[in-house]
């Protein structure tokens, strides 16, 4: 059984440097992921809250064409939209697979769609009284944001990126199907092609507990945030 | 100092239109406690509510110093709004803000050459040591005051209070009348109260309106005879009061 053990340890420490380089790959992914998430994700669901029915920016052909938009980029089997992406990734980065970033395009755009929802359900579950309150004082739209929506939402904001970013690491597995790299690719080339599971299995545990650990962190901030 | 002239409001609704205010015209007086009073679905809320233009009339025209609210672009309905606090029946408190927060932030939206002294405040609503507290830790009558206190900080001419009693227990409700009393006794402000509960009027105001089913029923002067009560008095002989005196 120690045998056995030494020999599993063995193999661990030759393969934790492709292991590190495929975690790496992940991280490069997930941080242009939460950034194209908070960088653009946030005001688009932002926006659609706003001109949806009695809102501030009420506008039902920007509402609807967003909703649309973000419908059909979630609705769309993730796969299929990495290869449908690939003319445009190509054009614009060069290269379409076999590197991390261009990897990411197709990553960011489901990223916005993703956290763009649950932005906007996060805002459509305060109470109206906010929105009441910053019109009798006459808050600016601006204001009305910042000052009153993402003060009172930010708990559920945080909680929903946790969420998303969750999505994200899921996401980033399929990549590897297409030559994006990342642990998705590690675990196809090693659990799949080559039946060494034990590896395999070893990036799978490595992978839950980040998520353990992201989810706690995300909860645990958004409730010391939370004071209502 | 605010007038209605044939003010009218139809309410869109599935049984078809609905028409909510049925054609008001009425005038307060500057520095006035009015009262509007009425049945739920009278219109009390929605009258109180043009002027400050979070509903317009459907007709009709609703002045506030001269200035005819419907005329103002959304620049100018901005500023106007500067001139007017608003108080609610649920506090309308930011969570995520502590009280002193939440009576600052009228003063984070806009300019005022004039406001109150956050301690000035706080001491006059009698919340001097809840500064740092949250809204989750403050009792209802305690939220009410952190309302009147993010009422007033901007040095309004005018105070909307749309129920400003109308979530609170008895004695609670007593205190907050205490309170805009004295308001109106410290402050050049108009007051307007839309309320159902007749002894919050009766307490408090010059002037009532009564309103039923969107219409106008009368205007009546507050009679000030028996209108003394006493703050300090406790839960216990309040039940007295009420429960063997009638």
């Amino acid at each position: 059984m120690s045998d056995a053990l030494q020999t599993y340890f063995q193999r661990v420490i030759d393969y934790a440097p492709s292991m590190i380089e495929s975690m790496g790959e992940t991280g490069i992914m997930m941080i242009f992921s939460t950034l194209a998430a908070i960088l653009l994700g946030l005001p688009l669901g932002t926006f659609i809250f706003l001109t949806s029915k009695n809102r501030p920016l009420e506008n039902k052909f920007w509402n609807q064409l967003m909703n649309i938009i973000v419908n059909i980029v979630r609705s769309f089997p993730f796969l299929l939209l990495v290869i449908v992406m690939q003319p445009l990734i190509r054009a614009t980065y060069g290269r379409a697979t076999g590197d991390p970033i261009a990897a990411s395009f197709p990553m960011m755009v489901i990223s916005i769609a993703l956290y763009a929802r649950f932005v906007e359900q996060s805002l459509l579950d305060l109470p109206k009284e906010i929105t009441e309150t910053a019109q009798a004082f006459g808050a600016t739209t601006p204001q009305y944001v910042f000052k009153f929506l993402f003060v009172e939402a930010r708990s559920s904001l945080i909680i929903g990126f946790t969420t998303a970013f969750v999505s994200f690491i899921s996401y980033s597995t399929i990549m590897g199907a297409i030559g994006g790299g990342g642990i998705g690719d590690f675990a196809i080339r090693y659990g799949y092609h080559r039946y060494e599971t034990d590896i395999m299995f070893t990036a799978i545990i490595i992978i839950i507990i980040f998520v353990q650990v992201f989810q706690w962190a995300g909860l645990k901030l958004a409730q010391k945030l939370d004071k209502k | 100092m605010i007038e209605f002239k044939n003010v009218s409001k139809i309410f869109a609704s599935k049984a078809g239109p609905l028409l909510a205010i049925d054609n008001i015209s009425l005038f307060i007086e500057k520095n006035e406690i009015f009262g509007i009073i009425g049945e739920s679905g009278a219109g009390k809320s929605t009258l109180l509510r043009f002027i400050n233009a979070l509903e317009t009339p459907s007709e009709g025209i609703v002045e506030v110093n001269g200035t005819n609210v419907a005329t103002l672009n959304n620049r100018e309905l901005r500023l106007f709004k500067k001139q007017i606090g608003m108080i609610f029946q649920q506090f309308n408190l930011l969570g995520n803000k502590t009280v002193e927060e939440n009576i600052l932030l009228p003063l984070e939206l806009h300019h005022y050459d004039d406001a109150l002294d956050i301690d000035q405040i706080l001491k006059f609503v009698g919340l001097e040591g809840k500064r740092n507290s949250y809204p989750s830790e403050l009792s209802g009558g305690q939220k009410q005051r952190v309302g009147i206190a993010r009422g007033l900080i901007t040095r309004p001419k005018i105070l909307l209070c749309d129920e400003p009693t109308s979530a609170l227990d008895e004695i609670t409700k007593r205190e907050i009348v205490d309170l805009l009393t004295r308001v109106s006794e410290t402050f050049e402000i108009t007051i307007l109260i839309v309320t159902h509960e007749l002894d919050v009027v009766k307490d408090l105001c010059n002037r009532v309106a009564i309103l039923d089913e969107g219409k106008l029923v009368d205007v009546l002067e507050v009679s000030r005879e028996m209108n003394a009560f006493q703050s300090d008095v406790s839960y216990q002989e309040l039940a007295r009061e009420v429960l063997l005196n009638e």
